[in-house]
């Protein structure tokens, strides 16, 4: 069968699920073992969102034993999941900050970037509005911020210039910034394509592996999993954003104190993209950068985030609420009335993690010699991750003696095959993969046009995805309009199939989201 | 496989379900001879192909009216579309229309990337279901198993049948009370399942409800505000956001029955659609017909039952077979 991955590159690592008998295949089960691998791993990265896969692609390009770890069953399935897709120049970051500069390099970097890791991206600029007096007034203001943070290409635009540009902006427009470099991305293509290129380099994925207690053996650190596995490593890194704070507390890290901050979003149709051109930012207050309007790379419009303050304690609520997306609503109209009566394909909420102590915390030998602990990254993590992750390993191999060697094997880009299903050129187009593989003609999304064979290949590909949110981020399956109304009972049954786990062990999430009661 | 393959027809069906087939029907019954009905799916029946798992009687057959299981409809249908004599292409996806130049472009494994050009087109797409958030009173995660009518429907199909769990249905539309009653039957335990609906009104009638009392005890309670959905993982319980009364526990959410026209082939060739319900005008479906463009089944917007559906369809094929005439 043809995977994603079509071509000669063998694939060096391995998927490891710590999942009970029958959720997963044998072969990608973890054993009954305590220990984990024969023997020490070189590092350890705990946590594999944005952050700590950034890490995986890097240090798998080096001669280390690496293993990416994470407590839920698919990567990116924490904070990560809920990004706003924003590649970010960092215009309006604090100046001078480790945030500012480390923005302000990855966006320069993100376009080759993308186009290595074979991740879409869409460089549509941004434009900040004033829509009355007192934010006119800060508009110098922010222009001054945006050239010290060195982000030179930004501009002043006058109110008709804004008109002319995004007419469907609110008429009491009074002027704005145009922000070239702000793009848009796929959300979930670039934590798991950095991911795949790590397992392709010989990189170990552990999921459903949450981290209990870490403790020292001399140079070596084991670090014990709350259901009684094993596993040793030269170094570590703590990625875990939010459960990184339980970990540090574990092994004697320095204490930060963290809060999730929800924010809650509508997704709007793909018919009212045609309504906003490029990334609609309203004058940050002191409080809130407010509600903005950004079209996403799949074609819909994205508008929020609210701002709130959970406790700590409170890292799955991904709740949408009432009053949440009323603020949305309001904000909206107030930047973008014109969207008031167009179709709504979803809400969501995502979390960011907010650290009291201030955003970018990086703690080398943090507790015990060889860790890095790396927390405060918040909603901008996304962008920064490609300067964060090259931060992490240079201050690794300055700090604590992590010896850097190439592994001239090692890959750092995907295949244009790996690119993902729903992206132009589509394997509809071409004659010769279709008369190959008919399944690309038989659509089981509807909504988005995801068909049987992209969805196979999606579920033997690197990372071998074994939930149904997993193979939703990948193939962008029942995210459209239906919400999966038409396809969902059906691709899991096509999951269950390919891979005979049975169809009441297929689980949305991981162990407690089976899709029906085993 | 040609890429550059182009079918003419008379009329072109997009649906093969009550709606789609009574149309070709009515079309060859009136003598219209290239009749070409294409079907996203693998098989003939729409939804009533669907509720195939059992053999509860939920649709109602017409002219003579018996009340038939979802197989036994889509066994008839199936019959029914072979025996007039339409071309019938199944796993055959419509990716877009040209109104102006009666224009298809169509996809199927058999035939690669083909093109249709028909003089006149009929949309019989149906509809589906509203997800939670077009709902617009479900607020609160998004654990698993919340699920629409089909999605259960093709769960229950492989054979997984929700033996002892607690449901909460929400919405009060006949196809919630014959989930109800498809699910209570499937349950080694008699207990009542709870229906949450925000519309003060029932929305089935009272023969309806009494039909499917026999099967399944549904408390229905309406709730005036908004709910939420709880749950880490999977559903633990639904919520009043006010507060007013305590959650109720739940296995399983269920949404079935408030329909939304499948209308997106339409408005992506650029027909104006009302929102928040993609619904056409009538205005705007009149103009159409002017055209040879005609809508008929659920497509056309209301919460209808298949044998309303296969009604239109059959008077819609009057319509379309007086536009090929004139």
């Amino acid at each position: 069968m043809r995977t994603a991955w079509d071509t000669q590159i063998p694939i060096r690592g391995h998927v490891l699920y710590n999942w009970p008998e029958g959720a997963c295949e044998e072969e990608l089960r973890l054993g009954d073992g305590e220990q984990i691998g024969d023997e020490v791993f070189d590092v350890a990265i705990l946590g594999a969102g944005v952050v700590g896969t950034a890490i995986a692609y890097l240090l798998s390009q080096y001669k280390l034993r690496v293993v990416l770890i994470d407590k839920r069953h698919a990567v990116g399935e924490g904070t990560s999941k809920g990004n706003s897709a924003i590649i970010h120049t960092g215009f309006d970051a604090v100046p001078g900050s480790l945030e500012s500069d480390l923005l302000n390099r990855a966006s320069r970097q993100w376009p080759e970037y993308a186009l290595k890791l074979q991740v879409p991206l869409d460089c549509t600029s941004a434009i900040l509005v004033a829509l009355d007096e007192e934010q006119e007034a800060l508009l110098p203001k922010l222009l001054k911020k945006a050239h010290e943070n060195g982000v030179e290409d930004v501009t002043m635009l006058s109110a008709s210039q804004v008109r002319e540009m995004e007419p469907n902006i609110s008429s009491s427009v009074r002027g704005g910034l145009h922000v070239e470099r702000e793009s848009i991305v796929d959300p979930f293509a670039p934590f798991i394509a950095c991911a795949e290129i790590a397992v392709v380099n010989g990189t170990t994925l552990l999921l459903g592996f949450e981290v209990g207690k870490i403790e020292a053996e001399g140079e070596t650190k084991i670090i014990s999993s709350s259901d009684g596995h094993r596993i040793r490593s030269r170094w570590l890194i703590n990625a875990a954003g939010l459960g990184s704070m339980k970990i540090a507390q574990t092994h004697g890290g320095k204490a930060f104190d963290l809060n999730p901050r929800r924010g809650q979003f509508f997704v709007f149709d793909k018919l009212s993209r045609r309504l906003v051109g490029r990334i609609v930012l309203p004058v940050p207050t002191p409080q809130t950068k407010g509600i903005l309007v950004c079209p996403t790379i799949f074609g819909n419009l994205l508008v929020g985030p609210t701002a709130e303050d959970l406790a700590p304690d409170a890292i799955e609520s991904t709740d949408t609420t009432p009053d949440g997306l009323k603020l949305v609503y309001e904000g909206m109209l107030r930047l973008c009335p014109a969207l008031k009566d167009e179709p709504v394909t979803t809400t969501y909420a995502g979390l960011r993690c907010n650290c009291a102590q201030g955003s970018y915390q990086l703690t080398c030998n943090d507790g015990m010699p060889g860790v890095l602990t790396i927390t405060g990254v918040r909603s901008t993590g996304l962008t920064a991750s490609p300067t964060l992750a090259e931060l992490a390993i240079e201050r690794m191999h300055k700090e604590c003696g992590l010896p850097l060697e190439r592994d001239l094997n090692a890959i750092d880009s995907r295949p244009v095959s790996a690119h993902p299903g729903w992206h132009s050129p589509r394997p509809q187009e071409d004659e010769k993969a279709m008369r190959a593989f008919p399944d690309y003609a038989r659509m089981i999304c509807h909504c988005e046009l995801i068909s049987r064979q992209e969805i196979l290949n999606a579920i033997s590909s690197p990372l071998q995805p074994r939930t149904m949110d997993a193979l939703r981020r990948q193939t962008r399956s029942a995210t459209g309009r239906c919400q999966g109304f038409n396809c969902w009972g059906q691709i899991a049954a096509l999951l269950s199939e390919r891979t005979a786990i049975p169809l009441n062990r297929i689980t949305k999430k991981g162990p407690g989201s089976e899709v029906f009661i085993p | 496989m040609n890429s550059t393959q182009v079918i003419k027809a008379d009329a072109v069906i997009i649906g093969a379900g009550p709606s789609g087939v009574a149309a070709a029907v009515g079309l060859k019954r009136k003598g219209i001879s290239d009749v070409l009905v294409l079907d996203r799916t693998s098989c003939i029946g729409g939804v009533p192909a669907r509720y195939k798992e059992d053999g509860m009687a939920t649709f109602l057959q017409l002219p003579f009216p018996r009340l038939v299981s979802g197989a036994a409809y889509a066994r008839k249908l199936e019959a029914d579309l072979k025996h007039c004599g339409a071309e019938t292409h199944l796993e055959s996806t419509v990716l877009s229309v040209d109104l102006t130049a009666h224009m298809l472009r169509v996809l199927s494994p058999e035939r690669g990337l083909y093109e249709v050009q028909a003089r006149s087109i009929l949309f019989a797409c149906g509809a589906r279901e509203k997800t939670v958030v077009e709902q617009g009173w479900i607020f609160g995660r998004r654990p698993a198993r919340v699920y629409n009518s089909l999605q259960l429907l093709d769960l229950m199909r492989h054979g997984l049948k929700p033996l002892s769990a607690r449901f909460v249905l929400l919405g009060s539309q006949p196809a919630a009370y014959a989930m109800g009653a498809k699910l209570s039957r499937s349950r080694k335990s008699g207990e009542e399942c709870a229906m949450l609906d925000h519309s003060p009104r029932n929305l089935t009638f009272f023969l309806g409800r009494l039909y499917f009392a026999r099967w399944a005890r549904l408390r229905r309670q309406v709730i005036p505000g908004s709910i939420e959905i709880k749950g880490d993982c999977a559903v633990e319980a639904v919520a009043e956001s006010s507060g007013s009364n305590p959650p109720v526990a739940a296995d399983y959410v269920l949404l079935a029955g408030d329909l939304v026209p499948n209308s997106e082939l339409l408005a992506a060739a650029g027909v104006r659609i009302q929102h928040p319900d993609w619904r056409l005008a009538e205005s705007e479906i009149e103009r159409l017909a002017g055209e040879g463009i005609f809508l008929c089944g659920n497509i056309r917007g209301g919460e209808h039952g298949a044998h309303h559906a296969s009604a239109n369809g059959a008077s819609m094929a009057k319509a379309v077979a007086r536009y090929l005439r004139s």
